[in-house]
Protein backbone atom coordinates (compact mmCIF):
# COMPACT_ATOMS: atom_id res chain seq x y z
CA UNK A 1 0.00 0.00 0.00
CA UNK A 2 1.33 3.41 -0.97
CA UNK A 3 2.15 5.54 2.05
CA UNK A 4 0.87 9.06 1.36
CA UNK A 5 2.85 10.34 4.32
CA UNK A 6 6.23 9.27 2.97
CA UNK A 7 8.50 12.29 2.58
CA UNK A 8 11.18 11.91 -0.08
CA UNK A 9 14.37 13.87 -0.19
CA UNK A 10 14.92 16.38 -2.94
CA UNK A 11 18.25 17.97 -3.65
CA UNK A 12 18.59 21.73 -3.95
CA UNK A 13 20.00 22.25 -7.44
CA UNK A 14 19.92 25.97 -7.20
CA UNK A 15 18.91 28.57 -4.71
CA UNK A 16 17.85 32.09 -5.53
CA UNK A 17 17.43 34.63 -2.78
CA UNK A 18 14.40 36.72 -3.66
CA UNK A 19 14.47 39.13 -0.73
CA UNK A 20 15.31 39.25 2.97
CA UNK A 21 12.94 36.49 3.91
CA UNK A 22 12.19 34.62 0.71
CA UNK A 23 14.12 32.10 -1.28
CA UNK A 24 13.39 30.07 -4.40
CA UNK A 25 14.61 26.49 -4.29
CA UNK A 26 15.05 24.54 -7.50
CA UNK A 27 14.73 20.91 -6.50
CA UNK A 28 15.12 17.42 -7.83
CA UNK A 29 13.97 14.11 -6.36
CA UNK A 30 16.07 10.98 -6.86
CA UNK A 31 13.28 9.83 -9.14
CA UNK A 32 12.27 13.09 -10.69
CA UNK A 33 11.25 11.63 -14.07
CA UNK A 34 7.91 10.26 -12.96
CA UNK A 35 6.98 13.39 -10.99
CA UNK A 36 3.99 15.27 -12.40
CA UNK A 37 1.91 18.14 -11.11
CA UNK A 38 -0.63 20.74 -12.14
CA UNK A 39 -0.28 24.48 -11.70
CA UNK A 40 -1.91 25.39 -8.39
CA UNK A 41 -1.11 22.12 -6.62
CA UNK A 42 1.05 22.07 -3.51
CA UNK A 43 3.58 19.88 -1.73
CA UNK A 44 3.92 19.07 1.94
CA UNK A 45 7.47 20.19 2.60
CA UNK A 46 9.56 19.38 5.63
CA UNK A 47 12.88 19.03 7.36
CA UNK A 48 13.67 16.39 9.98
CA UNK A 49 12.87 17.84 13.38
CA UNK A 50 10.90 20.76 11.99
CA UNK A 51 7.69 19.14 10.76
CA UNK A 52 5.92 19.94 7.51
CA UNK A 53 3.94 22.69 5.90
CA UNK A 54 2.10 23.13 2.60
CA UNK A 55 3.92 25.08 -0.13
CA UNK A 56 2.64 25.73 -3.65
CA UNK A 57 4.78 24.49 -6.48
CA UNK A 58 5.92 27.53 -8.40
CA UNK A 59 7.62 26.13 -11.48
CA UNK A 60 6.35 25.27 -14.93
CA UNK A 61 4.49 21.92 -14.86
CA UNK A 62 5.94 21.14 -18.27
CA UNK A 63 9.39 20.90 -16.70
CA UNK A 64 8.28 18.56 -13.95
CA UNK A 65 10.28 15.60 -15.21
CA UNK A 66 13.51 17.56 -14.68
CA UNK A 67 12.90 19.68 -11.62
CA UNK A 68 10.38 21.65 -9.59
CA UNK A 69 10.62 24.89 -7.63
CA UNK A 70 9.31 26.03 -4.32
CA UNK A 71 9.27 29.63 -3.19
CA UNK A 72 9.65 29.76 0.54
CA UNK A 73 8.80 32.79 2.58
CA UNK A 74 9.75 32.85 6.23
CA UNK A 75 6.67 32.60 8.38
CA UNK A 76 7.60 30.15 11.11
CA UNK A 77 10.40 27.93 12.34
CA UNK A 78 10.37 25.49 9.44
CA UNK A 79 10.29 28.10 6.72
CA UNK A 80 13.04 30.05 8.50
CA UNK A 81 15.16 26.95 8.50
CA UNK A 82 14.37 26.32 4.83
CA UNK A 83 15.57 29.82 4.11
CA UNK A 84 18.97 29.03 5.57
CA UNK A 85 19.75 26.07 3.31
CA UNK A 86 22.43 26.01 0.62
CA UNK A 87 22.76 24.38 -2.78
CA UNK A 88 23.19 20.59 -2.55
CA UNK A 89 21.34 20.44 0.77
CA UNK A 90 18.22 18.33 0.93
CA UNK A 91 14.63 19.23 1.62
CA UNK A 92 11.90 16.65 2.06
CA UNK A 93 8.60 16.67 0.26
CA UNK A 94 5.51 14.62 -0.52
CA UNK A 95 2.75 15.29 -2.99
CA UNK A 96 1.58 16.90 -5.15
CA UNK A 97 -1.76 17.48 -3.44
CA UNK A 98 -4.94 19.33 -4.34
CA UNK A 99 -6.77 20.05 -7.55
CA UNK A 100 -4.83 22.87 -9.23
CA UNK A 101 -6.19 25.63 -11.44
CA UNK A 102 -8.55 24.85 -14.32
CA UNK A 103 -7.16 24.69 -17.83
CA UNK A 104 -6.29 28.08 -19.25
CA UNK A 105 -8.26 28.26 -22.48
CA UNK A 106 -8.58 32.01 -22.84
CA UNK A 107 -7.11 35.27 -21.58
CA UNK A 108 -5.86 35.21 -18.04
CA UNK A 109 -5.95 37.74 -15.21
CA UNK A 110 -3.80 36.93 -12.19
CA UNK A 111 -4.61 38.85 -9.03
CA UNK A 112 -2.36 38.59 -5.99
CA UNK A 113 -2.63 40.43 -2.70
CA UNK A 114 -0.30 40.48 0.28
CA UNK A 115 2.66 39.66 -1.97
CA UNK A 116 0.87 36.39 -2.58
CA UNK A 117 1.94 35.89 -6.16
CA UNK A 118 3.58 32.61 -5.12
CA UNK A 119 0.66 30.22 -5.76
CA UNK A 120 0.07 31.89 -9.13
CA UNK A 121 3.66 31.64 -10.22
CA UNK A 122 3.29 28.16 -11.67
CA UNK A 123 0.31 29.04 -13.81
CA UNK A 124 2.18 32.11 -15.04
CA UNK A 125 5.25 30.07 -15.92
CA UNK A 126 3.13 27.57 -17.80
CA UNK A 127 1.39 30.17 -19.91
CA UNK A 128 3.78 33.10 -20.23
CA UNK A 129 5.02 32.28 -23.71
CA UNK A 130 1.67 31.56 -25.27
CA UNK A 131 0.77 33.69 -28.29
CA UNK A 132 -2.92 32.77 -28.33
CA UNK A 133 -3.84 34.45 -25.05
CA UNK A 134 -3.10 37.66 -23.17
CA UNK A 135 -2.06 37.75 -19.55
CA UNK A 136 -2.69 40.56 -17.10
CA UNK A 137 -1.14 40.66 -13.65
CA UNK A 138 -2.37 42.78 -10.76
CA UNK A 139 -0.21 42.58 -7.68
CA UNK A 140 -0.60 44.22 -4.30
CA UNK A 141 2.05 44.19 -1.63
CA UNK A 142 2.64 45.93 1.69
CA UNK A 143 6.14 47.31 1.12
CA UNK A 144 8.79 47.28 -1.58
CA UNK A 145 11.01 45.05 0.50
CA UNK A 146 8.26 42.45 0.56
CA UNK A 147 8.09 42.07 -3.19
CA UNK A 148 9.21 38.59 -4.08
CA UNK A 149 10.27 38.83 -7.71
CA UNK A 150 11.66 42.33 -7.75
CA UNK A 151 14.38 41.33 -10.22
CA UNK A 152 11.93 39.78 -12.60
CA UNK A 153 9.07 42.20 -12.49
CA UNK A 154 10.63 44.48 -15.09
CA UNK A 155 11.00 41.53 -17.42
CA UNK A 156 7.45 40.37 -16.83
CA UNK A 157 6.26 43.89 -17.48
CA UNK A 158 7.89 43.97 -20.89
CA UNK A 159 5.89 40.97 -21.97
CA UNK A 160 2.62 41.31 -20.14
CA UNK A 161 0.32 43.89 -18.67
CA UNK A 162 1.66 44.09 -15.11
CA UNK A 163 0.46 46.53 -12.46
CA UNK A 164 1.76 46.67 -8.97
CA UNK A 165 0.74 48.74 -6.00
CA UNK A 166 2.13 49.03 -2.49
CA UNK A 167 0.08 49.67 0.58
CA UNK A 168 2.66 51.62 2.54
CA UNK A 169 4.88 53.36 -0.03
CA UNK A 170 5.04 54.33 -3.67
CA UNK A 171 7.22 52.67 -6.25
CA UNK A 172 7.90 55.10 -9.08
CA UNK A 173 8.40 52.55 -11.83
CA UNK A 174 4.97 51.05 -11.11
CA UNK A 175 2.64 53.38 -9.31
CA UNK A 176 2.65 56.89 -7.88
CA UNK A 177 -0.06 56.11 -5.39
CA UNK A 178 -0.45 53.76 -2.47
CA UNK A 179 -3.22 51.28 -1.95
CA UNK A 180 -4.49 47.74 -2.10
CA UNK A 181 -4.81 45.47 -5.07
CA UNK A 182 -8.52 46.33 -5.24
CA UNK A 183 -7.46 49.79 -6.35
CA UNK A 184 -5.69 48.26 -9.35
CA UNK A 185 -8.84 46.38 -10.30
CA UNK A 186 -10.82 49.58 -10.08
CA UNK A 187 -8.40 51.70 -12.07
CA UNK A 188 -7.25 49.31 -14.76
CA UNK A 189 -9.06 48.14 -17.80
CA UNK A 190 -9.40 44.40 -17.38
CA UNK A 191 -8.79 41.92 -20.18
CA UNK A 192 -12.05 40.91 -21.77
CA UNK A 193 -13.27 37.32 -21.71
CA UNK A 194 -10.63 36.24 -19.24
CA UNK A 195 -10.25 33.65 -16.55
CA UNK A 196 -9.40 35.31 -13.23
CA UNK A 197 -7.22 33.53 -10.70
CA UNK A 198 -6.90 35.07 -7.24
CA UNK A 199 -4.60 34.36 -4.35
CA UNK A 200 -3.73 36.16 -1.17
CA UNK A 201 -4.94 36.49 2.40
CA UNK A 202 -8.51 35.37 3.05
CA UNK A 203 -9.40 38.86 4.26
CA UNK A 204 -8.88 40.24 0.76
CA UNK A 205 -10.90 37.64 -1.18
CA UNK A 206 -14.24 39.28 -0.72
CA UNK A 207 -13.18 42.82 -1.52
CA UNK A 208 -11.37 41.65 -4.64
CA UNK A 209 -14.40 39.69 -5.79
CA UNK A 210 -16.73 42.59 -5.08
CA UNK A 211 -14.54 44.82 -7.23
CA UNK A 212 -14.57 42.25 -10.04
CA UNK A 213 -18.35 42.02 -9.84
CA UNK A 214 -18.57 45.77 -10.25
CA UNK A 215 -16.63 45.34 -13.47
CA UNK A 216 -19.07 42.67 -14.61
CA UNK A 217 -16.64 39.80 -14.58
CA UNK A 218 -18.66 36.58 -14.75
CA UNK A 219 -18.47 34.59 -11.52
CA UNK A 220 -18.04 31.39 -13.50
CA UNK A 221 -14.61 32.59 -14.64
CA UNK A 222 -13.28 33.47 -11.17
CA UNK A 223 -11.15 31.06 -9.13
CA UNK A 224 -9.59 31.54 -5.71
CA UNK A 225 -6.66 29.68 -4.19
CA UNK A 226 -7.06 29.07 -0.44
CA UNK A 227 -4.48 28.76 2.30
CA UNK A 228 -5.06 26.70 5.44
CA UNK A 229 -3.13 24.84 8.07
CA UNK A 230 -2.55 21.31 6.83
CA UNK A 231 -1.29 18.07 8.28
CA UNK A 232 -2.36 15.09 6.19
CA UNK A 233 -2.93 16.61 2.74
CA UNK A 234 -5.52 13.97 1.87
CA UNK A 235 -8.78 15.04 3.52
CA UNK A 236 -8.54 13.07 6.75
CA UNK A 237 -7.02 15.08 9.63
CA UNK A 238 -9.65 17.89 9.41
CA UNK A 239 -7.22 20.76 9.87
CA UNK A 240 -7.99 22.41 6.55
CA UNK A 241 -11.74 21.82 6.38
CA UNK A 242 -14.05 24.57 5.11
CA UNK A 243 -17.76 23.79 5.27
CA UNK A 244 -18.35 20.45 3.58
CA UNK A 245 -14.95 20.42 1.85
CA UNK A 246 -11.23 20.08 2.41
CA UNK A 247 -8.81 22.68 1.07
CA UNK A 248 -6.07 20.05 0.75
CA UNK A 249 -8.06 17.69 -1.40
CA UNK A 250 -11.05 19.50 -2.91
CA UNK A 251 -9.04 22.74 -3.24
CA UNK A 252 -6.85 24.63 -2.80
CA UNK A 253 -8.47 26.19 -5.86
CA UNK A 254 -12.21 26.82 -5.64
CA UNK A 255 -14.47 28.34 -8.30
CA UNK A 256 -16.45 31.35 -7.16
CA UNK A 257 -19.74 29.71 -8.11
CA UNK A 258 -18.89 26.85 -5.79
CA UNK A 259 -17.82 29.18 -2.99
CA UNK A 260 -21.07 31.08 -3.25
CA UNK A 261 -23.23 27.97 -3.38
CA UNK A 262 -21.53 26.70 -0.22
CA UNK A 263 -21.34 30.03 1.63
CA UNK A 264 -17.59 29.74 1.86
CA UNK A 265 -16.72 33.38 1.40
CA UNK A 266 -16.63 35.37 4.57
CA UNK B 1 -25.64 -21.36 22.74
CA UNK B 2 -26.11 -20.88 26.46
CA UNK B 3 -24.18 -18.61 28.81
CA UNK B 4 -21.75 -21.37 29.75
CA UNK B 5 -20.89 -22.08 26.15
CA UNK B 6 -20.58 -18.39 25.53
CA UNK B 7 -18.13 -18.06 28.41
CA UNK B 8 -16.17 -20.94 26.89
CA UNK B 9 -16.03 -19.08 23.61
CA UNK B 10 -14.77 -15.96 25.38
CA UNK B 11 -12.23 -18.02 27.31
CA UNK B 12 -10.89 -19.52 24.07
CA UNK B 13 -10.52 -16.07 22.64
CA UNK B 14 -8.68 -14.95 25.77
CA UNK B 15 -6.26 -17.83 25.44
CA UNK B 16 -5.20 -16.76 21.97
CA UNK B 17 -5.81 -13.05 21.66
CA UNK B 18 -5.62 -9.78 23.44
CA UNK B 19 -9.22 -9.03 24.36
CA UNK B 20 -10.84 -5.68 25.06
CA UNK B 21 -14.38 -5.73 26.40
CA UNK B 22 -16.84 -3.68 28.44
CA UNK B 23 -16.56 -4.42 32.15
CA UNK B 24 -18.28 -2.98 35.18
CA UNK B 25 -16.15 -0.84 37.46
CA UNK B 26 -17.65 1.04 40.36
CA UNK B 27 -20.93 2.20 38.86
CA UNK B 28 -19.67 2.67 35.32
CA UNK B 29 -19.16 0.35 32.42
CA UNK B 30 -15.79 0.88 30.82
CA UNK B 31 -13.86 -0.78 28.04
CA UNK B 32 -10.61 -2.37 29.14
CA UNK B 33 -8.24 -5.17 28.33
CA UNK B 34 -9.64 -8.20 30.17
CA UNK B 35 -8.10 -11.41 31.56
CA UNK B 36 -11.17 -13.44 32.45
CA UNK B 37 -14.40 -14.10 30.61
CA UNK B 38 -16.25 -13.51 33.85
CA UNK B 39 -15.31 -9.82 33.72
CA UNK B 40 -17.41 -9.09 30.67
CA UNK B 41 -20.47 -6.91 31.10
CA UNK B 42 -23.36 -8.36 29.09
CA UNK B 43 -25.93 -5.69 29.88
CA UNK B 44 -25.27 -3.58 26.81
CA UNK B 45 -24.90 -0.42 28.90
CA UNK B 46 -23.07 2.32 27.00
CA UNK B 47 -19.44 2.31 28.18
CA UNK B 48 -18.06 5.69 29.13
CA UNK B 49 -15.03 5.22 26.87
CA UNK B 50 -14.61 3.66 23.40
CA UNK B 51 -12.46 1.19 21.48
CA UNK B 52 -10.96 4.10 19.54
CA UNK B 53 -7.53 4.00 21.16
CA UNK B 54 -6.98 0.40 20.04
CA UNK B 55 -7.74 1.24 16.42
CA UNK B 56 -6.15 4.65 16.48
CA UNK B 57 -3.52 5.01 19.21
CA UNK B 58 -3.35 8.46 20.84
CA UNK B 59 0.25 8.68 19.64
CA UNK B 60 1.81 6.61 16.91
CA UNK B 61 5.18 6.80 15.27
CA UNK B 62 4.98 6.96 11.48
CA UNK B 63 8.63 7.40 10.53
CA UNK B 64 12.08 7.37 12.03
CA UNK B 65 14.66 9.64 10.55
CA UNK B 66 17.60 7.43 9.69
CA UNK B 67 20.54 9.02 7.96
CA UNK B 68 19.01 11.09 5.21
CA UNK B 69 15.69 9.30 4.96
CA UNK B 70 12.33 9.15 6.66
CA UNK B 71 12.02 5.40 7.25
CA UNK B 72 8.48 4.10 7.42
CA UNK B 73 7.74 2.43 10.73
CA UNK B 74 4.98 -0.14 10.58
CA UNK B 75 4.58 -1.96 13.85
CA UNK B 76 2.76 -5.23 14.26
CA UNK B 77 0.35 -5.66 17.12
CA UNK B 78 -0.72 -8.85 18.81
CA UNK B 79 -3.96 -10.21 17.38
CA UNK B 80 -6.69 -8.38 19.20
CA UNK B 81 -10.40 -8.91 19.75
CA UNK B 82 -12.75 -6.04 20.42
CA UNK B 83 -15.44 -7.97 22.25
CA UNK B 84 -18.95 -6.92 23.09
CA UNK B 85 -19.03 -3.92 20.77
CA UNK B 86 -22.49 -2.39 20.75
CA UNK B 87 -24.21 -1.54 17.49
CA UNK B 88 -23.42 2.19 17.67
CA UNK B 89 -19.75 1.58 18.36
CA UNK B 90 -19.64 -0.89 15.47
CA UNK B 91 -20.96 1.90 13.26
CA UNK B 92 -18.24 4.20 14.58
CA UNK B 93 -15.60 1.58 13.74
CA UNK B 94 -17.18 1.14 10.31
CA UNK B 95 -16.73 4.87 9.81
CA UNK B 96 -13.07 4.77 10.86
CA UNK B 97 -12.48 1.82 8.52
CA UNK B 98 -13.72 3.93 5.63
CA UNK B 99 -11.99 7.17 6.57
CA UNK B 100 -8.67 5.39 7.02
CA UNK B 101 -9.15 3.10 4.06
CA UNK B 102 -5.92 4.24 2.43
CA UNK B 103 -3.90 4.75 5.58
CA UNK B 104 -1.07 2.20 5.79
CA UNK B 105 -0.74 2.45 9.56
CA UNK B 106 -4.41 1.99 10.29
CA UNK B 107 -4.83 -0.81 7.79
CA UNK B 108 -1.78 -2.69 8.99
CA UNK B 109 -3.12 -2.69 12.53
CA UNK B 110 -6.68 -3.38 11.41
CA UNK B 111 -5.67 -6.70 9.83
CA UNK B 112 -5.00 -8.02 13.30
CA UNK B 113 -8.09 -6.62 14.98
CA UNK B 114 -11.36 -8.56 15.08
CA UNK B 115 -14.67 -7.05 16.08
CA UNK B 116 -17.26 -9.06 17.99
CA UNK B 117 -20.53 -7.19 18.35
CA UNK B 118 -23.11 -7.70 21.04
CA UNK B 119 -26.77 -6.84 21.48
CA UNK B 120 -29.74 -7.76 23.57
CA UNK B 121 -31.95 -6.81 20.63
CA UNK B 122 -31.00 -3.95 18.37
CA UNK B 123 -34.37 -2.25 18.30
CA UNK B 124 -34.32 -2.30 22.05
CA UNK B 125 -30.79 -0.87 22.06
CA UNK B 126 -31.94 2.02 19.92
CA UNK B 127 -34.56 2.89 22.51
CA UNK B 128 -32.20 2.39 25.41
CA UNK B 129 -29.50 4.58 23.89
CA UNK B 130 -32.07 7.18 22.76
CA UNK B 131 -30.66 7.15 19.28
CA UNK B 132 -31.33 10.56 17.77
CA UNK B 133 -29.32 10.56 14.57
CA UNK B 134 -30.65 7.49 12.78
CA UNK B 135 -33.87 5.65 12.17
CA UNK B 136 -34.04 2.02 13.21
CA UNK B 137 -34.17 -0.38 10.25
CA UNK B 138 -34.51 -4.12 10.53
CA UNK B 139 -31.56 -4.82 8.28
CA UNK B 140 -29.18 -2.53 10.20
CA UNK B 141 -26.62 -5.36 10.48
CA UNK B 142 -26.23 -5.48 6.71
CA UNK B 143 -24.89 -1.95 6.72
CA UNK B 144 -22.33 -2.14 9.46
CA UNK B 145 -19.01 -3.96 9.40
CA UNK B 146 -18.17 -6.63 11.95
CA UNK B 147 -16.49 -10.01 12.10
CA UNK B 148 -18.80 -11.72 14.57
CA UNK B 149 -22.05 -10.52 16.06
CA UNK B 150 -23.69 -11.97 19.17
CA UNK B 151 -27.34 -11.56 19.94
CA UNK B 152 -28.47 -12.31 23.45
CA UNK B 153 -32.02 -13.58 23.44
CA UNK B 154 -34.71 -13.06 26.05
CA UNK B 155 -34.26 -16.61 27.39
CA UNK B 156 -30.60 -15.88 28.09
CA UNK B 157 -29.24 -17.90 25.17
CA UNK B 158 -27.13 -16.48 22.37
CA UNK B 159 -27.22 -16.67 18.60
CA UNK B 160 -24.22 -15.87 16.47
CA UNK B 161 -23.64 -14.17 13.14
CA UNK B 162 -20.55 -13.87 11.03
CA UNK B 163 -20.00 -10.75 9.00
CA UNK B 164 -16.71 -11.51 7.27
CA UNK B 165 -14.29 -14.22 6.26
CA UNK B 166 -12.19 -13.21 9.25
CA UNK B 167 -15.21 -13.79 11.48
CA UNK B 168 -15.96 -17.21 10.03
CA UNK B 169 -12.37 -18.31 10.52
CA UNK B 170 -12.45 -17.04 14.08
CA UNK B 171 -15.65 -18.89 14.92
CA UNK B 172 -14.51 -22.11 13.33
CA UNK B 173 -11.18 -21.96 15.09
CA UNK B 174 -13.24 -22.03 18.30
CA UNK B 175 -15.22 -25.02 16.99
CA UNK B 176 -18.38 -23.00 16.54
CA UNK B 177 -20.30 -24.12 13.48
CA UNK B 178 -23.77 -22.83 14.25
CA UNK B 179 -23.98 -19.29 13.00
CA UNK B 180 -25.63 -17.28 10.31
CA UNK B 181 -23.81 -15.29 7.64
CA UNK B 182 -24.61 -11.66 7.06
CA UNK B 183 -23.19 -10.07 3.97
CA UNK B 184 -22.07 -6.41 4.30
CA UNK B 185 -24.20 -4.55 1.74
CA UNK B 186 -22.40 -1.20 1.79
CA UNK B 187 -22.83 1.86 3.98
CA UNK B 188 -25.99 3.11 2.33
CA UNK B 189 -29.25 1.14 2.61
CA UNK B 190 -31.03 0.06 -0.59
CA UNK B 191 -33.78 2.58 -0.03
CA UNK B 192 -31.31 5.43 0.15
CA UNK B 193 -29.49 7.55 2.69
CA UNK B 194 -31.09 7.66 6.15
CA UNK B 195 -33.43 10.63 6.23
CA UNK B 196 -32.00 11.69 9.59
CA UNK B 197 -28.63 12.21 7.93
CA UNK B 198 -30.28 14.38 5.30
CA UNK B 199 -32.37 16.36 7.80
CA UNK B 200 -29.60 17.01 10.28
CA UNK B 201 -27.21 18.02 7.53
CA UNK B 202 -29.77 20.57 6.37
CA UNK B 203 -30.07 21.86 9.92
CA UNK B 204 -26.32 22.22 10.50
CA UNK B 205 -24.99 23.25 7.10
CA UNK B 206 -24.75 27.00 6.68
CA UNK B 207 -26.01 27.60 10.22
CA UNK B 208 -22.79 29.50 10.98
CA UNK B 209 -24.70 32.65 11.85
CA UNK B 210 -27.18 30.88 14.09
CA UNK B 211 -27.37 32.22 17.64
CA UNK B 212 -26.91 28.76 19.11
CA UNK B 213 -23.17 28.81 18.46
CA UNK B 214 -22.71 32.06 20.31
CA UNK B 215 -24.83 30.82 23.17
CA UNK B 216 -22.88 27.58 23.47
CA UNK B 217 -19.63 29.49 23.28
CA UNK B 218 -20.58 31.30 26.46
CA UNK B 219 -20.55 28.10 28.49
CA UNK B 220 -18.23 25.74 26.58
CA UNK B 221 -14.78 25.56 28.15
CA UNK B 222 -13.04 24.37 24.97
CA UNK B 223 -11.59 21.55 27.05
CA UNK B 224 -11.89 19.09 24.15
CA UNK B 225 -13.16 16.26 26.36
CA UNK B 226 -16.08 15.68 24.01
CA UNK B 227 -13.83 15.04 21.05
CA UNK B 228 -11.49 12.76 23.02
CA UNK B 229 -14.39 10.58 24.13
CA UNK B 230 -16.28 10.64 20.84
CA UNK B 231 -15.92 7.40 18.84
CA UNK B 232 -16.17 9.28 15.53
CA UNK B 233 -13.67 12.06 16.29
CA UNK B 234 -10.44 11.13 14.61
CA UNK B 235 -8.61 14.31 13.73
CA UNK B 236 -4.88 14.29 14.31
CA UNK B 237 -1.68 16.34 14.23
CA UNK B 238 1.42 15.12 12.55
CA UNK B 239 4.70 16.35 13.92
CA UNK B 240 8.39 15.65 14.16
CA UNK B 241 9.44 14.87 17.70
CA UNK B 242 12.91 14.55 19.14
CA UNK B 243 13.47 11.43 21.23
CA UNK B 244 16.56 9.80 22.70
CA UNK B 245 16.72 7.59 19.61
CA UNK B 246 16.56 10.52 17.24
CA UNK B 247 13.84 12.29 15.30
CA UNK B 248 10.49 10.56 14.85
CA UNK B 249 7.53 11.68 12.84
CA UNK B 250 4.48 10.89 14.91
CA UNK B 251 0.81 11.60 14.82
CA UNK B 252 -1.29 12.36 17.83
CA UNK B 253 -4.94 12.79 18.49
CA UNK B 254 -5.93 16.39 18.13
CA UNK B 255 -9.10 18.33 18.72
CA UNK B 256 -10.64 21.20 16.84
CA UNK B 257 -11.11 22.83 20.24
CA UNK B 258 -7.36 23.20 20.72
CA UNK B 259 -6.06 26.67 20.21
CA UNK B 260 -3.60 25.99 17.37
CA UNK B 261 -5.80 23.65 15.38
CA UNK B 262 -6.23 26.03 12.46
CA UNK B 263 -3.19 28.25 12.98
CA UNK B 264 -1.15 28.75 9.83
CA UNK B 265 2.58 29.46 9.74
CA UNK B 266 1.81 33.16 9.48
CA UNK B 267 -0.12 32.98 12.76
CA UNK B 268 -3.60 33.41 11.33
CA UNK B 269 -6.38 31.18 12.64
CA UNK B 270 -9.45 30.39 10.65
CA UNK B 271 -11.18 29.15 13.81
CA UNK B 272 -10.51 32.27 15.86
CA UNK B 273 -13.62 32.13 18.04
CA UNK B 274 -15.14 29.38 20.13
CA UNK B 275 -18.46 29.70 18.30
CA UNK B 276 -16.63 28.86 15.07
CA UNK B 277 -15.02 25.81 16.64
CA UNK B 278 -18.33 24.49 17.85
CA UNK B 279 -19.82 24.95 14.40
CA UNK B 280 -16.76 23.31 12.87
CA UNK B 281 -17.14 20.29 15.19
CA UNK B 282 -20.75 19.85 14.13
CA UNK B 283 -20.00 20.33 10.44
CA UNK B 284 -17.50 17.50 10.61
CA UNK B 285 -20.07 15.11 11.99
CA UNK B 286 -23.23 16.24 10.28
CA UNK B 287 -21.97 17.73 7.01
CA UNK B 288 -18.53 16.52 5.95
CA UNK B 289 -18.94 12.84 6.81
CA UNK B 290 -22.34 12.63 5.07
CA UNK B 291 -20.93 14.57 2.11
CA UNK B 292 -18.15 12.07 1.65
CA UNK B 293 -19.65 8.76 2.76
CA UNK B 294 -23.41 9.30 3.09
CA UNK B 295 -22.94 7.77 6.53
CA UNK B 296 -23.28 8.66 10.18
CA UNK B 297 -20.64 11.09 11.41
CA UNK B 298 -22.26 10.79 14.83
CA UNK B 299 -23.61 7.51 16.13
CA UNK B 300 -25.83 8.93 18.90
CA UNK B 301 -23.86 7.43 21.79
CA UNK B 302 -24.19 10.59 23.92
CA UNK B 303 -20.73 10.21 25.42
CA UNK B 304 -19.93 13.83 24.55
CA UNK B 305 -22.86 14.96 26.66
CA UNK B 306 -21.99 12.70 29.56
CA UNK B 307 -18.40 13.88 29.69
CA UNK B 308 -19.10 17.58 29.14
CA UNK B 309 -18.48 19.61 32.32
CA UNK B 310 -21.16 22.10 31.28
CA UNK B 311 -23.73 19.69 29.87
CA UNK B 312 -23.66 20.61 26.21
CA UNK B 313 -26.14 18.27 24.58
CA UNK B 314 -25.74 17.35 20.93
CA UNK B 315 -29.25 15.92 20.53
CA UNK B 316 -30.81 19.06 21.92
CA UNK B 317 -28.62 21.28 19.81
CA UNK B 318 -29.67 19.50 16.64
CA UNK B 319 -33.26 20.09 17.63
CA UNK B 320 -32.59 23.75 18.21
CA UNK B 321 -30.96 24.06 14.80
CA UNK B 322 -33.83 22.24 13.07
CA UNK B 323 -36.69 24.14 14.57
CA UNK B 324 -37.98 26.58 12.00
CA UNK B 325 -38.38 29.61 14.25
CA UNK B 326 -34.77 29.46 15.29
CA UNK B 327 -33.39 29.65 11.76
CA UNK B 328 -32.50 33.02 10.48
S1 LIG C 1 -16.69 18.77 26.58
FE1 LIG C 1 -18.18 20.44 26.71
S2 LIG C 1 -17.01 22.18 27.56
FE2 LIG C 1 -15.47 20.67 26.81
S3 LIG C 1 -15.08 21.33 24.65
FE3 LIG C 1 -16.69 19.77 24.57
S4 LIG C 1 -18.60 20.99 24.55
FE4 LIG C 1 -16.97 22.38 25.30
S1 LIG D 1 -23.25 11.44 20.44
FE1 LIG D 1 -21.44 12.76 20.80
S2 LIG D 1 -19.79 11.35 21.37
FE2 LIG D 1 -21.42 10.10 20.45
S3 LIG D 1 -20.87 9.98 18.27
FE3 LIG D 1 -22.27 11.72 18.47
S4 LIG D 1 -20.92 13.47 18.75
FE4 LIG D 1 -19.67 11.64 19.17
S1 LIG E 1 -4.73 18.69 5.55
FE1 LIG E 1 -5.71 17.04 6.60
S2 LIG E 1 -7.78 17.27 5.95
FE2 LIG E 1 -6.71 18.70 4.73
Amino acid sequence: MHNVYQLKKAKILKLVRENDNTVTLKLRFDEQKSFKFLAGQFMQVGLPGFGECPISISSNPKESSKQFSLIIREAGELTRKLNQLKADDFVYARGPFGNGFPEVNRNLILIAGGCGFIPLRSVYEENKNRKDIKIQLLIGCATASGIVFRRELARIKEKHDLSLILEKETLPEFSDSKGLVTKLIKENELLADALVFICGPAAMHKSVIDELMKKNVASASIYVSFERRMHCGVGVCQHCAVGAKYVCRDGPVFGLEFLKANSLLN
Amino acid sequence: MNQKEMNNFAAKLLANYLVYAPIKKAKEVIIEKINLAGQIDWTGAMPINTFKRVLLPPREVMFNVEGQEYKERLTSIRETILFGVNILDLQAITLLDHVFEKDVYYQKRRQDIFTVGLTGGIENDFRKYRVFHQAYEENVLEHVMFDVFIEKQKNGNFILFSGSEKGRTLLESCNIVEYENIEFAGLVPEKGVDNKIVQNRLAVENSEKHNLWKELAQTCLACGKCSIVCPTCFCFDEQDEATLEGVEKARRWSSCFYSDFSKTAGGKKDLDALAKKLYFWYTHKFVRVPEELSYYGCVSCMRCYKVCPVGINVARNLQALSSKESRK
